[in-house]
């Protein structure tokens, strides 16, 4: 991208969190593109940024739906073009009046004329891309926020083009790819929806089982169901909800109270300490197959190095528990997974290993022909007519109230990854990063007396955490800011576990909490002590 | 030409950014396996330090002074002037922070030296234990060495993205100032006969 395009990122610190994109963001500001920034916190990209809106946490759907009004208001919609393509666009427009850049102003802390830069900036940009995280999903008004984002790519027509977009950037190699594979509780795989009797009809007859109809239970609906004695047993995967699911204290009284507990991941996690049977899964550098990158891209991945110990690629054991619940070997090797998936999922059935060894296919990819489909919405919304969905603004869960004066926002620093379950057992990694630093605005560190380098208490509804204070202006006054990649200041003690109603998304960027400066006797952060640290020698 | 004086790294203040690229190249450039931070086969650490004090930002490390006082106060002969710079002999250090103490600019730390990726042990009293002493990572003092096995010459002047950094030799740069300040003077005097 370069002059006359616009980079709109929203809730991604993307620098940190995805280094390679961020990257190429600060190339495209270099090259001549604008860059506006939304985020409540100063974070790199926003030193860079043409336009930052520094908005309070929670109120995203408000200031995008400004920034909109103010696009329409200004005359910069092409509005027979918009009209014809989508539906919903008048309903959306009348209810663009109650966000008039005077009180989202005054509701996000933004300035009205801040606002309306922004709005310039796309409305005269040729291409705004826009690009957007967890700062957007981890709401109680995530589903909101991914449509207020939405409507504002619609409404400018920066669809179905290069440089375009709703760009959600997925936060691992392959979360997209097991998105894609149905790891989701309500469909099967790419996307379609276990209440359709077709597509489960479609897998019952490949597998000669039955489906159950009705959609699947989200994390914190299973945690719910563990506790009412609804669900007996959990299977967890390469996930750490001990470190990375909000409200800990809840998470660990459900995985006690559940009856079996397994835990397949590369490491003893807090998580698996907890289980009843450890499976020792293999890293990424060991096994073969396919991982699907934030573009859809199919890209084939091969064993580096042989699994280490005991350990086993996750599709072998799963193989082998089939195998032991009656179901005999079905799978040779991972061709066979990929090849039963591809003849079962009409997005992916063009894509073979054969073809894979030629370089990514991103899908849709309906046949053996079809070179893949690097952008979507080409022309047309792939469901027709573009949707426009009219948005209420509604508070976040928790606001800081007399008691926990401060709002607590969480995120992660470009040293570790997650729980850091492994940027922790490498030197380099650890010793960039090697502890938390909860960043604190210095007015807010006068007030508590707490000067930076300080051990500080943080106390919420749900527990406590200490951590070491970062006394900086990257936070604005009254927002503290912690990461989740430390076992012993673990953020997710303090976080709420309310939860998006539609996905079930917790509430991770917003709750409340109070802080005070620990004196030199009390508790000291103990670092931890990881025994074994992987050897990653390059040969 | 030989050096009298000892050379140092000098940081300019005004051009640092403040992003540890020094700190990481130093540390891995002391470290076995210092390809990425991904190879490193011990812990970071790194022999100068980056400093904020305000706005301002700056690494500060070992000046190796002439008359080093770090050498002067060390009781076991640890530390001594070499003709590239002062050096630390880790093998001799007792851990005594004398030299942390009297260092004018805190360039000395006690760190952790890692061999074949195990720290460094040494043998401490315990009574509370059964053999009277335990094995504990030794801390010894750890400080600028100009990268005297490098190659490339120092690793943080090479990280610099700013060029912030430079390996100065100080007669080197006396010669070259006395040189510049020679033909500045060449066009003064200029009206013949004038007594200045």
């Amino acid at each position: 991208m370069g002059a006359g395009d616009c980079v709109c990122i929203i809730g991604t610190n993307t620098t940190a969190c995805h280094p390679v994109i961020g990257l190429g963001m600060m190339q495209a500001k270099r090259n001549g593109a604008q860059l506006i920034v939304i985020d409540p916190r100063e974070i790199d990209l926003a030193r860079e940024a043409d336009v930052w809106l520094r908005l309070r946490p929670g109120t995203d759907t408000p200031l995008l739906s400004a920034i909109a009004g103010e696009i329409y208001n200004a005359g910069m919609v092409d509005v027979e073009s918009v009209a014809a393509s989508t539906e919903g666009f008048k309903e959306f427009c009348e209810g663009l009046a109650k966000f008039d850049a005077e009180s989202v102003a005054a509701l996000s802390e933004v300035a009205a004329d801040d606002i309306r830069r922004a709005a310039r900036c796309i409305g005269r940009a040729r291409n705004t891309a826009f690009y957007y995280t967890m700062g957007v999903t981890q709401h109680t008004t995530g589903t909101n926020n991914v449509l207020a984002v939405s409507n504002l790519a619609l409404l400018t027509g920066n669809i179905g083009r290069p440089k375009t977009g709703v760009n959600p950037l997925r936060g691992q190699n392959n979360v997209q790819g097991s998105c894609d594979m149905g790891a989701l509780p309500n469909v099967l795989t790419g996307y379609r929806s276990v209440t359709n009797d077709d597509v489960r009809g479609s897998f019952e007859e490949a597998w000669n089982v039955t489906i159950p109809a009705e959609k699947g239970r989200t994390i914190p609906e299973m945690l719910n169901a563990i506790e009412e004695d609804k669900m007996k047993g959990l299977f967890v995967f390469g996930e750490n909800p001990m470190r990375s699911d909000p409200d800990i204290n809840h998470v660990e009284h459900c995985l006690h109270h559940v009856e079996f507990l397994v835990v397949q991941d590369l490491f003893l996690t807090e998580t698996a300490e907890l289980a009843d049977v450890v499976l020792p899964g293999a890293s990424f550098a060991e096994k073969d197959g396919t991982f699907t990158s934030t573009e859809r891209r199919v890209q084939r991945i091969r064993a580096a190095v042989s699994p280490v110990g005991d350990s086993k690629p996750d599709w072998k054991i799963l193989a082998e528990l089939l195998e032991r619940l009656g179901r005999p070997e079905r799978y040779a090797d991972v061709k066979d997974v990929f090849d039963e998936m591809r003849m079962l999922t009409p997005t992916h059935t063009g894509i073979t290993y054969e073809r894979l060894e030629a370089g990514g296919i991103q899908w849709p990819c309906p046949d053996e022909s079809h070179a893949g489909t690097p952008i979507l919405h080409v022309g047309n919304c792939m469901r027709g007519a573009g949707k426009f969905v009219p948005l209420e603004h509604r508070e976040p869960a928790e606001l800081p109230d007399a008691e926990y004066p401060l709002t607590l926002t969480t995120g992660r620093v470009v040293a570790h990854y997650h729980t850091a379950t492994m940027t922790r057992r490498c030197f380099g990694l650890a010793g960039t990063w090697p502890e938390e630093l909860v960043e604190v605005h210095p007015a807010d560190a006068a007030e508590y007396g707490i000067a930076d380098g300080d051990l500080i208490e943080l106390r919420s509804r749900r527990g406590v955490a200490t951590g070491r204070a970062w006394v900086t202006r990257r936070v604005p006054r009254g927002l503290v800011f912690m990461t989740f990649h430390f076992s012993e200041s673990p953020a997710n003690i303090l976080t709420t576990s309310a939860a998006d109603p539609v996905t079930g998304t917790p509430q991770l960027k917003v709750c409340a909490v109070a802080i005070r400066k620990l004196t030199e006797e009390s508790t000291s952060v103990e670092s931890l002590s990881i025994e074994e640290h992987a050897s990653c020698h390059i040969a | 030409m030989p050096h009298r004086l000892n050379p140092f790294i000098l940081a300019t203040a005004s051009k640092c950014i403040g992003c540890r690229a020094c700190e990481l190249a130093c540390a891995a450039a002391h470290i076995e396996g210092g390809v990425s931070v991904g190879s490193l086969q011990a812990p970071l650490s790194p022999r100068l330090y980056l400093t904020c004090v305000g706005e301002m930002r700056v690494p500060v490390g070992c000046r190796h002074c002439e008359d080093a006082p770090c050498a002067a106060v060390c009781p076991n002969a640890a530390i001594y002037r070499t003709d590239r710079g002062v050096q630390v002999d880790e093998s001799r250090c007792v851990g005594c922070k004398t030299c942390i103490v009297t260092c004018p600019v805190g360039a000395m730390e006690m760190g952790q030296i890692w061999e074949n990726g195990k720290p460094v042990m040494r043998r401490v009293a315990n009574d509370n234990s059964p053999e009277g002493s335990e094995m504990e990572p030794a801390l010894l003092a750890s400080k600028c060495d100009l990268c005297k096995d490098r190659a490339g010459g120092p690793a943080c002047v090479e990280a610099c993205p700013e060029q912030a950094l430079a390996l100065i030799y100080p007669d080197a740069i006396k010669r070259r100032r006395n040189i510049q300040a020679a033909l500045a003077l060449k066009g003064t005097g200029a009206r013949a006969g004038e007594v200045l």
